[in-house]
């Protein structure tokens, strides 16, 4: 069966807008996810690559993270978080401490796209590729503030 | 014991079980579950609770194991964020560590597809975490955290010892 596209919502599209980096702590965050993506009651902190990818609350709604043109994430559910849970202090191996922070990354579709970056060193270096002992740390501490907002059906 | 994640389907394993216990003829297989035929000196009440326990062990892993083959069927972008589906090489370093972990009945209550590419075997017993991540790099990374504590992480290396050594500190852990 042929359906015709959705609209995207003009909210999604970056027309032009430069980036943001300026994240209050209580902004929500928001990623869409299915059934599988838990184990009981946890967020699978194998479900949460890094970077993660997420859209921010200040230029979206929760259910952009759902939308596509042709239906594919049709069934995800959405969750969210607060950049306060998401910004994070965790020592990496070599007692080398990262700052996670989330860094506003628009995508040509999708204005409010942001992903979670880490800091080290001083001077401080931001890199969205910390070592791989800091990675897998902030993946198991992040993925447990990941609350549902809507129910996956599928 | 955690409660089995999944219906168990049927396999020839569980099929060899079932007629094992129509023909009450599991005291005369060695090789079955694991039970070893140098026991002639011991009670055949002993063989039978021995028997039961490794039972409850593998039916535990038959899950898991149906669930690994079933991984290499993923696709690119399985996850909607782009993931790699496991490779070979992770799913073979799953298959043994879950069978080292079956040896010792260290029961893992999932493994899954992991977003970072690879395959995780996770424990959660309560407040309890732990999981072990075969990366499609080659890489194999372990956790344990419990609660809002701060996550331990190691690197396990491909040895027999580095992999012993990682079930004890994940066994000691969710039995805490």
């Amino acid at each position: 069966m042929c359906t015709s596209p959705r609209n995207r919502p003009s909210r999604m599209l970056r027309d032009g807008r430069t980036e943001d980096q300026e994240f209050s702590p209580a902004e929500r965050m928001y990623r869409r996810y299915t059934k599988d993506d838990f184990e009981g009651e946890y967020f699978r902190p194998a479900r949460f690559r890094f970077p993660p990818s997420l859209n921010r609350q200040r230029y979206s709604e929760p259910e952009d993270v759902v939308f596509s043109e042709h239906g594919e994430f049709d069934g995800c559910g959405v969750l969210e978080c607060t950049v306060q849970d998401l910004s994070l202090q965790l020592m990496g191996d070599h007692e080398v401490q990262y700052s996670f922070i989330p860094m506003h990354v628009p995508e040509h579709d999708n204005y409010s796209h942001s992903e979670i970056w880490a800091t080290f060193g001083d001077p401080p270096s931001r890199t969205s590729e910390p070592n791989k002992i800091a990675r897998k740390k902030y993946r198991t501490a992040a993925s447990k503030f990941f609350r549902v907002r809507t129910a996956a059906t599928k | 014991m955690p409660a089995i994640a999944e219906p168990i389907v049927t396999s020839p394993e569980i099929e060899d079980i079932q007629i094992a216990l129509r023909t009450s003829d599991y005291l005369n297989q060695s090789g079955f579950l694991g039970i070893s035929r140098n026991r002639s000196h011991e009670a055949p009440e002993r063989h039978l609770l021995e028997y039961f326990a490794d039972l409850a062990v593998t039916l535990h892993f038959i899950p898991l194991e149906q669930k690994l083959l079933k991984l290499a069927q993923l696709q690119p972008n399985w996850d909607t964020y782009g993931a790699d589906p496991p490779n070979a090489a992770a799913r073979t370093r799953v298959d043994r560590l879950l069978a080292e972990l079956r040896s010792v009945a260290v029961i893992p209550t999932d493994i899954t597809a992991s977003s970072e590419g690879g395959v995780a075997i996770s424990f959660i017993y309560g407040n309890n975490y732990a999981d072990i991540e075969c990366l499609n790099s080659g890489e194999t990374l372990a956790v344990t955290v419990s609660g809002d504590e701060e996550p331990e992480v190691w690197e396990v290396n491909d040895t027999e010892t580095a992999i012993a050594q990682t079930i004890e500190r994940i066994r000691v852990h969710v039995a805490a």
